[in-house]
């Protein structure tokens, strides 16, 4: 999955508007497993996320001359996936999302320890440190970290307190801290620094 | 507690949320906190790295191929219709020249032709708009209202209808107000009504909501009938045809009453207010207000989703998007031939 800036993102945007399939394309080759997961955590099921994400890029072709004026697709694009999301809960009687009870993938910081200048042993601990996080607080470190959304932009989307967002940022990477510092109490004062 | 305020302000700066001020309040706790410092340049490396997930949490690839089907299909609808928008635009001109070369000999002598006003409109247009004295007309779809501009209002409110239309005509006992609509002549005076007379169909049909109407037809001027409030009058079209002009009335005129409750559009003018509403209505309750919106048929082969219930406004959704939004709330197949919509 790449990456794409705020830039390409808007060239993308105006292409779309001139009807340019291939523009959707690199829209969703860009964000479809990012809201795959968003979707998957609020409806549980991998089919019912994939047809929403199917709901979500046809809503985008439809409306490609609308989208071309909106300022932040990637919010855009998130909060669609929340309202079919929902769509569908309602559908089997369940109203709102439930923060405690969200489905979400295995995460794992993607580099060779060797890169980051850690043992493989403490890779593993953050990565068990990440997987543990409560569910609120590990879709929320996921949105902000990697996602790249705003704070007021989460806090919008999962109709929170934007204090709670800062605070539930705050308790992730603190958890992140406990992690490393329980695997190294002589690492602290002696940086291990490889050559 | 201030362990947890040091962790906030790092998450803050690394997702460029931190302002100035606590940037610096950041700097100052690490530096009082030596012994965070390995942890935290750790934290900051982490956070520029991806987080990885196992493949089967990647979106299957049959999800792209499924849009692209469905992106392609909306195209052709797309290119169908701008087909027909053009045909409708090329019948129009036709229709526009007809019109002149019908009536360019009869007037031409008296240069009448030059003031006669006309609003057309197409299959899928409405209009609404006001006539000089005031009076307001909905015009429905593929429709004709023309009047004589330099009479209209001396001594006469004089127009010619060809289609559907809606009156709200201002009062002015002086100067009567007649529609001519195929062979009925109907003569108000301050009223609001409807009057559905398309050329091709078998009657001519006049919906009273307010005042008093009179209606003569074009071979028996003097037999003059009166429409109430509520009531609705159907008049075969081709009354020009019966011989026998001393029929008796009730054989020829339909006078119907019409429900009218404050809360509830009448079916005779739902068309006015160019959308199609519907409420916790079950699709079956929904398919034929959907069939004469969209001038369709659509059929069951499914009776579990006939009972599923919807609620939406339709405005200038096209069918497919139409039908594309109802399967958001439950999942159905559909399949269109020509103008029959079967539901799976």
């Amino acid at each position: 999955m790449k990456k794409l800036s705020v830039i390409q993102i808007q060239q993308l945007q105006q292409q779309l508007a001139d009807n340019d399939e291939a523009a959707l394309k690199d829209l969703y080759d860009a964000f479809a497993d990012k809201l795959f997961h968003f979707a998957y955590a609020i409806v549980h099921s991998k089919e019912t996320a994939e047809e929403i994400i199917e709901d979500v890029f046809i809503k985008v072709w439809q409306k490609r001359l609308h989208i071309a004026t909106i300022e932040n697709l990637a919010v855009y694009l998130f909060i669609t996936t929340k309202n079919i999301s929902c769509n569908y809960l309602r559908k089997y009687n369940r109203k709102n999302i439930c923060l405690d009870e969200l489905s979400l993938p295995y995460y794992y910081i993607n580099v060779s320890p060797e890169d980051l200048l850690i043992t493989s042993e403490t890779l593993q601990s953050i990565n068990k440190a990440i997987n543990k996080l409560p569910p609120q607080c590990r879709i929320i470190f996921k949105l902000i970290k990697e996602d790249g959304l705003k704070y007021k932009d989460v806090a919008a989307l999962l109709n929170l307190n934007i204090k709670t967002v800062e605070n539930q940022m705050g308790i992730a990477l603190k958890k992140l801290h406990t992690s490393i510092e329980v695997l190294l109490p002589a690492a602290k004062k002696s940086p291990l620094k490889k050559n | 507690m201030e362990n947890e305020r040091l962790w906030i302000l790092l998450a803050k700066k690394k997702s460029n949320e931190a302002s100035v001020e606590e940037l610096a309040e950041l700097e100052l706790l690490l530096s009082q906190n030596e012994t965070a410092g390995y942890e935290h340049e750790v934290i900051e490396k982490i956070w520029e790295e991806p987080l990885g997930f196992l493949p089967e949490m990647n979106v299957s690839e049959s999800t792209w191929n499924n849009i692209e089907t469905k992106i392609k299909s909306q195209k052709k609808i797309f290119s169908i219709s701008n087909a027909i928008r053009w045909m409708a635009a090329a019948i129009l001109l036709l229709a526009v020249a007809t019109f002149i070369f019908i009536y360019q000999k009869p007037f031409s002598k008296n240069a009448a032709a030059k003031n006669i006003s006309a609003v057309v409109t197409t299959p899928e247009s409405k209009q609404n708009f006001y006539l000089p004295d005031g009076t307001h007309i909905w015009l429905h779809g593929n429709s004709k209202i023309s009047f004589n501009k330099n009479n209209f209002g001396k001594a006469i409110r004089e127009v010619n209808l060809i289609g559907e239309a809606f009156f709200d005509v201002t009062k002015n006992p002086k100067v009567p107000f007649v529609i001519h609509a195929g062979v009925v002549n109907i003569t108000v005076k301050g009223t609001a009504f409807n009057v559905k007379a398309y050329p091709g169909q078998k009657n001519i049909e006049t919906t009273l909501l307010r005042g008093l109407i009179e209606i003569t037809t074009a071979q028996n001027r003097n037999k003059k009938i009166y429409v109430k409030p509520n009531e609705k009058i159907i008049i075969p079209a081709n009354i020009t045809s019966v011989k026998n002009q001393t029929t008796d009335t009730a054989k020829i005129f339909a006078i119907t009453q019409v429900q009218n409750n404050a809360d509830k559009i009448l079916p005779e003018t739902a068309w006015m207010k160019n959308k199609l509403e519907f409420n916790n209505e079950t699709f079956e309750e929904l398919a034929p207000e959907m069939d004469s919106w969209f001038n369709v048929n659509i059929q069951f082969a499914n009776d579990e989703i006939k009972t599923k219930r919807f609620s939406g406004v339709i405005e200038k959704e096209t069918l497919e998007q139409t039908l594309q939004a109802l399967q958001l709330s439950y999942h159905f197949n559909y399949t269109i031939n020509n103008n029959t919509i079967t539901i799976q």
